[in-house]
């Protein structure tokens, strides 16, 4: 009976070995901590100036804002409340792809210098796209760790301290890590740590953290990635046998509401100053360049009316003490804030990386503003 | 011993009418598309229900999308549940291993009687699923296939120049036209562009059989019924993969317990855990283990490129789980006191 036993143990024993084996070799080699250093000041430095970089890859991106659905913004609160799978090829900046992958099939925007083409398999619809402003609402590949990084690291300053983190391996890359603490307080984010190539400077990681909020609320990092010109034959545009193929002069919300009338913005909102406008978009207003800035938009009435409906309706809207009517939808990170006259003949949307007491400053600057 | 599991597999009836039940779904599901012809909405429903309006040969992806969720696990873990449990129950097992037979060539036979039946369900459901569509939805929509012939040949530099009836004359081709005309570009992009360019306009018949294909891809790429075809089979290769988790599972539990209905609600509920653990994002740390993790993947074959990330990630999951599931499977029978 004793050896029955040793038997027993003996099989049962090179089951185990060969389960932990197989968890624990690819847990081991994932987890290993890369050896990478890069001086804080230059890898910033590097990743900001990384534009050039062709690469191929996958990304996944995870954001937890939790913002309620909101139908008419759909796209922007499911993109900040989850999961978005991409994958990219980059050659420069105005000659890309990205793919939004979901279960049941994608969307893929190319981008190539003459605008932007946008294959939904889903609507079987191609949309040739003229061009996009460059204040718009988010979009999924904003997400790439590249994006991400360097849209984020152009509003930080100088006076934004770099500090080194702890290397990791994103991908097969042995990445060198920086984090930047934000110091200005009129924003809500608190610190971006960014985890680069030290050889090329190529974000592969990215982690955004807001004030006072321990876990980083959005987090995008590459599975796969090789390093290099992508394959020209992914960069061109295609539809299907039988889809459909429309043109469209923006893809945005913004690239349409910001060709209106801008005169009911005014000059300074919330104390930051307006920046000129982008040409042909006099409507989209936006207050300061670093992280703190305000955007501001006039939005028609009704769909203003219709905008406040969908955050009330959501449950998850702050009135906003202002002279008219204002709700206001608040992350630790993203505030996005309708706002209405009294008489409900001017509406604007407000958002911005910014704490309550900007949006409610600005909401009434713009009231001030409107009403002169 | 392989041969003598194979013949029982093929002697049940059981076997024949799980693989019936499979093909009926799909069959079911197709009468109801071609007679209303309502498609789920865009990105909404089992992959490709949508697509198959256009074109029947793409029904198999649908079909295995239909059927890869439920009920081909449910019908695998009946099966390999049965495999070792069923013998016990029925009082065979003890005869069967009088016999000179090693134990571990009988758990054997039986993984390999299993795959034999995965096999020919998934094979089953494809072939049939062909044929329901080709001949419900027919192999091509015509209009479809007019209007995708002056894309591919009308000269245009690529898909987006011609851009066919549905575009104004008014600032068009700005996309399609960019790679030829794109001057003082940079080094890197250009040459890739021309070459892309260059193959779509050099080989119009090539592109012509294309889009008389009628068939896209995820990303809009025209398959031709070759490429399809290679598709629709890696599809279902990996399909059948993915089932020798569960299989795997289920022949192991056979082997805990004399029930063979036991054995197979212990697999389904090691799925349904999975899952549930899959959709859930705190569980995140544990996702890439679950035998359900990659199931979806199959779709990555349509895409193009073809994505194998989350493919080659489910093929050595699955080996690992067979492997594991397969050890066990063999340290408990090969020391286990049979009785029944």
């Amino acid at each position: 009976m004793a050896a029955w036993s040793g038997r027993v143990l003996w099989r049962w024993a090179v089951v185990a070995v060969v389960a932990a084996l197989l968890v624990g070799v690819p847990a081991t080699i994932a987890a290993r901590p890369g050896d990478a250093r890069a001086d804080p000041e230059q890898l910033r430095d590097l990743v900001a100036a990384s534009a050039d970089r062709p690469w191929t890859g996958y990304a996944e991106a995870r954001a937890a804002l939790g913002l309620p659905r909101i139908a008419q913004l759909a796209d922007v609160t499911t993109l900040l409340s989850g999961v978005t799978r991409m994958r990219g090829w980059y050659a420069a900046p105005d000659r890309s792809r990205v793919d939004v992958l979901s279960a049941v099939g994608e969307r893929d925007r190319y981008t190539t210098p003459r605008g932007q083409a946008v294959w939904d398999y889903g609507a079987e619809l191609l949309t040739i796209v003229a061009r996009d402003p460059q204040v718009r609402l988010p979009r999924p590949e904003d997400l790439l760790p590249p994006e991400l990084a360097r849209r984020l690291l152009a509003g930080t300053t100088a006076a934004d301290p770099p500090t080194e983190l702890p290397s990791r391996r994103v991908a097969g890359v042995d990445a060198a890590g920086v984090r930047v603490t934000v110091a200005d307080p009129g924003t809500t984010v608190g610190a971006l740590d960014v985890w680069a190539d030290p050889a090329t400077g190529l974000p592969v990681a990215v982690e955004v953290r807001a004030r006072g909020v321990a876990d980083p609320l959005i987090t995008t990092a590459f599975g796969e990635l090789t390093q290099g010109p992508p394959d020209p034959a992914a960069l061109e545009p295609r539809r299907g046998p039988g889809a459909g193929v429309t043109r469209s002069p923006t893809s945005d919300l913004f690239g349409v509401l910001g060709r209106g009338d801008g005169s009911s913005l005014p000059a300074s909102l919330a104390g930051r100053e307006r920046v000129r406008p982008e040409r042909g978009f006099p409507a989209l207003g936006r207050y300061g360049t670093t992280l703190g800035q305000l955007i501001a938009v006039p939005l028609p009435p009704d769909l203003a009316g219709t905008l406040l409906a969908g955050i009330d309706r959501a449950g998850a809207g702050r009135t906003l003490t202002v002279e008219g009517q204002g709700s206001a939808l608040e992350t630790p990170l993203l505030t996005l804030a309708v706002v209405r006259s009294e008489d409900g003949a001017q509406a604007w949307v407000l958002a911005g990386l910014v704490p309550p007491a900007a949006i409610d400053s600005g909401a009434t600057d713009l009231l001030a503003g409107g009403r002169t | 011993m392989i041969a003598v599991e194979l013949v029982k597999l093929i002697r049940r009836p059981r076997t024949w009418v799980a693989v019936g039940l499979l093909c009926l779904l799909p069959a079911v599901v197709a009468v109801f598309l071609a007679t209303t012809r309502i498609a789920p909405p865009p990105g909404q429903g089992a992959a490709f229900l949508s697509a198959v309006l256009q074109s029947g040969s793409l029904y198999p992806a649908a079909a295995l999308a239909l059927v890869l969720p439920l009920f081909l696990p449910i019908a695998v873990a009946v099966v390999a549940g049965d495999a070792v449990a069923g013998e016990s129950s029925q009082g065979t097992l003890r005869y069967l291993l009088v016999r000179p037979v090693r134990r571990t060539s009988l758990l054997v036979a039986k993984l390999v009687s299993v795959v034999v039946f995965v096999v020919g369900s998934v094979v089953a459901v494809a072939g049939t699923s062909y044929v329901v569509g080709v001949s419900l939805f027919g192999a091509g929509d015509p209009v479809a296939v007019v209007r995708a012939l002056p894309e591919v040949t009308g000269g245009g530099d690529d898909a987006v120049a011609g851009t066919g009836p549905a575009a104004p004359a008014g600032g068009g081709g700005q996309v399609g036209s960019s790679d030829a005309a794109s001057g003082g570009q940079a080094g890197a992009t250009r040459p890739g562009a021309d070459t892309g360019d260059g193959a779509v306009v050099a080989d119009d018949q090539a592109a012509r059989e294309r889009a008389q294909a009628s068939v896209s891809s995820l990303s809009g790429e025209a398959l031709s019924p070759a490429d399809l075809a290679a598709r629709l089979l890696g599809a279902m290769g990996y399909v059948t993969v993915s089932m020798l988790g569960v299989a795997a599972i289920a022949l192991f539990l056979s082997t805990v317990t004399a029930s063979s209905l036991g054995a197979t609600l212990g697999a389904l509920a090691a799925l349904v855990t999975s899952q549930v653990l899959v959709s859930l994002d705190a569980a995140a740390a544990v996702t890439p283990y679950l035998p359900t993790r990659y199931w979806l993947a199959w779709v990555d074959f349509f895409r193009d490129p073809i994505f194998l990330r989350d493919i080659t990630a489910g093929l050595w999951l699955q080996a690992g789980y067979v492997v594991v599931l397969m050890l066990a499977a063999w340290a408990n029978f090969t020391t286990k006191d049979v009785t029944s």
